[in-house]
């Protein structure tokens, strides 16, 4: 068990804050995907502003993959595909807390902008 | 209750996971594996389908993850990262299976460690043996019975690893590495050399980027990389990646496919270089392999790091050999040998140090246009 949270600590610590990037993979992972879906779904719900290279997706999928922040399976028609595990939710939770502090905060000092 | 002895199990997974399930339709389940003496025990039954999967994974949580539990995957035992997952389910009705990515690392690393081994007993005992055996006429003695069950052994394993290893790569996708190929075009191909591109590969897709450009297509390169096959055609825009990776898995293949990128070129040996084209119409931006200058750079830093790793030592090496050369044997005078030996040690130092400065150039061109 103590393994398990230095783990988690470890994760954590080396992930926050994350990449535009790496958060977009990895929200879009709350659901299995495979690689190409991960790219279509980051272009749809932002729009078309990112648009992921494969080599960094792929990159991105490794490094995550290798920390237990994702895992992979096989698919019957020979497709990988990736979902996050629980450490990759608690990661990705820290990280929504994150941006949600940072948007409260730019919302409370926005106005002073216009004063 | 019956037990099997399996030695080499983790040499052959795929192999095993069908003989486990042929034993469970012949009504014998395993039980449990003893990992340190590498028994397979198993318990008489009802016989009955069911499919098993090794998994290797090194992650707290282990290889159990939400889907493969949804889709009827178990535990069936573990040691230290070794997993060994069951679905009562025969393989043919299985949606989703563990995916073999660590699998075929730990297999690859193991591969390394006997490549070693191989290369250390073919200096150390087979080539002084072939060279005494030659010169005294004599190759008998490279066939004694020891001799024999030595090369017997290294020949099984590699041909173990080697049939694992493409088993399982072609599992996640038998197309993965193949390389686009289809009839030469009409026509007197015009076939180019290039040597050492790897050491600069940015210069190598300027080259094939502005060929296409000129009108040249690029459309066959050869087995080791050297040769490049062009047909004459119409100026197009064609975006090339020259890629490199330590242990790419099926989906590195898979992903760039899907995305349109066309693999011309992918070698097999220690350097895992891939080169990926991609046609993009004029007036648009050029297609990237990497959106992000965080990624080249890490790329590009790879490429420098593990060339660095693996040439420097050699550099150290033959700058011992030549202080040796020059200082070592002081009253030997400068004859013939002494001469042939200072040229070619200098001239080895001259080449893998220029590899290496290369490597550390195109590191910096990245760096600066990362920068940009």
């Amino acid at each position: 068990m103590k393994t398990h949270k230095t783990h988690e600590e470890k994760v954590l610590n080396s992930y926050l804050p994350m990449t535009e990037t790496a958060f977009y993979i990895l929200l879009s992972l709350t659901e299995p995907r495979h690689g190409y879906g991960i790219i279509k779904y980051v272009e749809e719900i932002t729009s078309e502003r990112i648009q992921l290279g494969s080599g960094t997706v792929y990159g991105t999928l490794t490094k995550m993959q290798r920390d237990g922040v994702i895992t992979v399976l096989s698919c019957e028609d020979k497709k990988t595909i990736y979902e996050i595990t629980e450490i990759g939710k608690k990661l990705l939770s820290a990280e929504i807390n994150r941006i949600r502090e940072l948007y409260e905060n730019a919302r409370a000092h926005e106005v002073k902008l216009y004063d | 209750m019956i037990k099997k002895f399996r030695p080499l199990w983790n040499l052959d997974v795929d192999n095993m996971e069908k003989w486990l399930s042929r034993m469970a339709t012949r009504g014998y389940h395993l039980e449990k594996i003893n990992f340190i003496t590498r028994v397979f025990v198993f318990a008489e039954g009802t016989p009955r389908e069911a499919t098993y999967r090794f998994v290797y994974d090194g992650t707290p949580e282990g290889p159990l993850s939400r889907s493969l539990v949804n889709h009827g995957w178990r535990q069936a035992c573990q040691h230290k990262k070794w997993y060994l997952l069951f679905n009562p389910a025969p393989e043919n009705k299985i949606r989703v299976f563990p995916a073999r990515d660590d699998v075929l690392r730990h297999t690859r690393v193991i591969m390394y460690v006997l490549g070693a081994i191989t290369l250390l007993y073919a200096f150390t005992s087979f080539v002084p043996l072939l060279l005494i055996s030659l010169a005294m006429g004599n190759l008998l003695s490279l066939l004694h019975p020891t001799n024999v069950i030595i090369y017997a052994l290294i020949i099984y394993l590699w041909i173990k690893l080697i049939g694992s290893q493409r088993r399982m790569f072609a599992q996640q996708g038998d197309l993965n590495r193949k390389i686009a190929t289809g009839a030469p075009p009409p026509g007197k191909p015009i076939i180019k050399w290039k040597l050492g591109w790897q050491y600069s590969p940015d210069k190598l897709e300027q080259w094939l980027e502005n060929m296409e450009l000129q009108g040249y297509h690029l459309y066959r390169i050869s087995g080791l990389g050297l040769r490049f096959w062009f047909s004459r055609g119409i100026p197009r825009r064609v975006k090339y990646c020259v890629d490199f990776q330590l242990s790419p898995s099926p989906g590195y293949f898979h992903i760039h496919r899907e995305t349109g990128w066309k693999l011309l070129f992918t070698s097999r040996g220690f350097d895992r270089w891939s080169i990926w084209s991609k046609e993009y119409p004029e007036g648009e931006k050029p297609p990237r392999l990497y959106s992000d200058g965080a990624h080249l750079l890490k790329h590009a830093r790879r490429i420098a790091v593990t060339h660095t790793l693996l040439f420097a030592p050699l550099l150290v090496l033959f700058a011992i050999n030549l202080n040796l050369n020059l200082h070592g044997l002081p009253d030997r005078g400068t004859d013939g040998l002494f001469l042939f030996n200072t040229i070619l040690f200098c001239l080895v130092l001259a080449s893998f140090g220029s590899i290496i400065i290369r490597i550390w150039l195109y590191y910096r061109r990245q760096k600066v246009s990362a920068g940009k």
